[in-house]
């Protein structure tokens, strides 16, 4: 029977998402874009209305209005897409994963409707840049500093054999001691802080530090709690942020990747 | 999404048969590989009387979920205190006695069919009418509930002050179970430990909550 089964599987076509698809594809997150045509100044106020965690701002600066869209704080509720007459969809590519801070934020201005954003790096660019990749090892511990367990799922995604991290040279292993990065989810609740120092510490130099979905990067929904302490940035310094509440496995995959970049890029990872 | 005063959005009839089928055939499948495993030789030796829960100490922990169900004790949150449409439905609850990584691997077997079951039943029952109603902001009270998870009763206190969420303490089947799993140890191999471990599917997160 195990014989049959082995058979099957070698004659079944190979499921497996190309590096092209992978990059960046937000399908499934239920992150937010913005249609920047049908912004207007109703829609706008509307939107950070039904905000529930001020993702979405009105910024007014030099006499023009912005409306500010903050990825790290942005839970995946849709309500902004319910509110948002069609200037609001689903995201079907987020490019900000595993950059810095700063870089998590969008802005548009509503008046002449259009983005303010610098360039944003092209796919084949980066996929360049991942081939550059192939061939080198980079080990991962993940720590749970509270997190609600979506994070996990996702992550675990990623190990199967249609995302098949391996394939990058990327693996999981079983202590901070083996690890190059920790991957960081969860708000760091007061009782997983001392843990979370001790497992930075346990990490040889040089390490990275990734923080992953809204709780990672700003608390979400938990920050601000008796029991929270974080967000991770709070406890051991971070070089990448993955927004989402939870990032697909393509957005964590393509955050841990962003991270590794060389610095010329203009998302490039800048500790402050 | 559920959320406050019910889910945030309506499923069509299309929708609701593509959930259907997606669902029968996730079954389907899950039901191959299950016989598949349950028939292998290599995972029979592996799987049984491995990591054995007597009754009696799952008992005394009060360990919920598949884990107490493979020990021989029969508790579900949703036959014994049911709720919403478990009032209306005809939970079946397994059991093995054995208390082994194959008896908490059949019945999350035996589960799935069950649960695949439920969902199709639920389906075809779909009432129609508002799925969101406005939650009255509650001025100071406090609530518990249980409900049955994939992992067994999950618990839920939230005390209420000023219309907000002042306190809320959840209980997780994780929690409860934990620790019973240094009690399935004694005198198995060390290479068991990561089965038998993993036959408890116990959670990090849901541990520390």
């Amino acid at each position: 029977m195990i014989g049959d089964a082995v058979e099957r599987s070698l004659r079944s076509p190979k499921v497996l998402i190309s590096v092209g698809e992978l990059l960046s594809n937000a399908a499934g997150s239920r992150m937010p874009d913005v249609q920047p045509d049908l912004l207007t100044d109703e829609v706008a106020r509307r939107v950070v209305a039904a905000c529930p965690t001020s993702a979405l701002k009105v910024d007014e600066s030099a006499g023009r209005e912005y409306l500010v869209l903050n990825y790290g704080d942005c839970i995946a509720c849709s309500r902004c897409i319910a509110a948002g007459s069609g200037a609001f969809r689903y995201a079907e590519r987020v490019d900000r994963c595993g950059v810095r801070k700063e870089a998590l934020i969008r802005r548009w201005d509503i008046q002449s409707r259009a983005e303010v954003v610098p360039n944003e790096p092209s796919l084949s660019q980066a996929a360049e840049q991942i081939r550059a990749l192939v061939g080198q090892a980079l080990n991962i511990r993940q720590v749970d500093a509270g997190s609600c367990n979506g994070c996990e799922a996702e992550i675990v995604a990623l190990t199967n054999p249609y995302y098949d991290l391996e394939r990058f040279g990327i693996h999981f292993v079983a202590s901070p001691k083996h690890a190059d990065m920790l991957l960081v989810t969860g708000p760091v609740t007061r009782n997983m802080a001392a843990a979370l120092k001790n497992a930075y510490d346990a990490v040889p130099s040089p390490k990275l530090v990734v923080a992953v979905g809204a709780c990672g990067c700003s608390g979400g929904i938990f920050g601000g709690s008796h029991a929270v302490v974080g967000p991770v940035e709070a406890v051991i310094p971070v070089d990448g942020y993955i927004p989402g509440c939870p990032p697909t496995p393509s957005m964590l995959l393509t955050g841990i990747l962003q991270v590794l970049r060389p610095l010329s890029s203009p998302w490039r990872r800048r500790r402050s | 999404m559920a959320v406050p005063g019910g889910v945030s959005r309506d499923l069509s009839s299309a929708e609701t048969g593509e959930f259907g089928a997606i669902v029968t055939a996730a079954a389907h499948d899950f039901a191959r590989m299950a016989r598949l495993i349950l028939h292998t030789s290599s995972v029979q030796n592996r799987f049984e009387s491995t990591g054995i829960l007597t009754a009696e100490i799952a008992r005394q922990l009060a360990v919920v979920g598949p884990a107490a169900r493979a020990s021989g004790i029969r508790i579900d949150v949703r036959r014994d205190h049911p709720s919403g449409r478990y009032r209306n439905l005809n939970v079946d609850v397994p059991q093995y006695k054995y208390g082994d990584v194959l008896a908490r691997a059949r019945i999350r077997i035996d589960e799935t069919a069950i649960s695949t079951g439920l969902i199709l039943e639920t389906l075809k029952e779909l009432p129609t009418g508002s799925v969101l109603v406005p939650v009255p902001a509650a001025g100071n009270v406090e609530a518990l509930s249980a409900v049955e998870s994939p992992r067994g009763e999950l618990l839920y206190w939230v005390r209420i002050r000023d219309g907000k969420i002042a306190r809320c303490h959840i209980k997780s089947p994780s929690f409860q179970n934990w620790p019973a799993l240094p009690l399935a140890m004694p005198g198995n191999i060390i290479a068991d430990f990561p089965l038998i471990n993993k036959s408890f599917n116990l959670s990090y997160s849901g541990c520390d909550r």
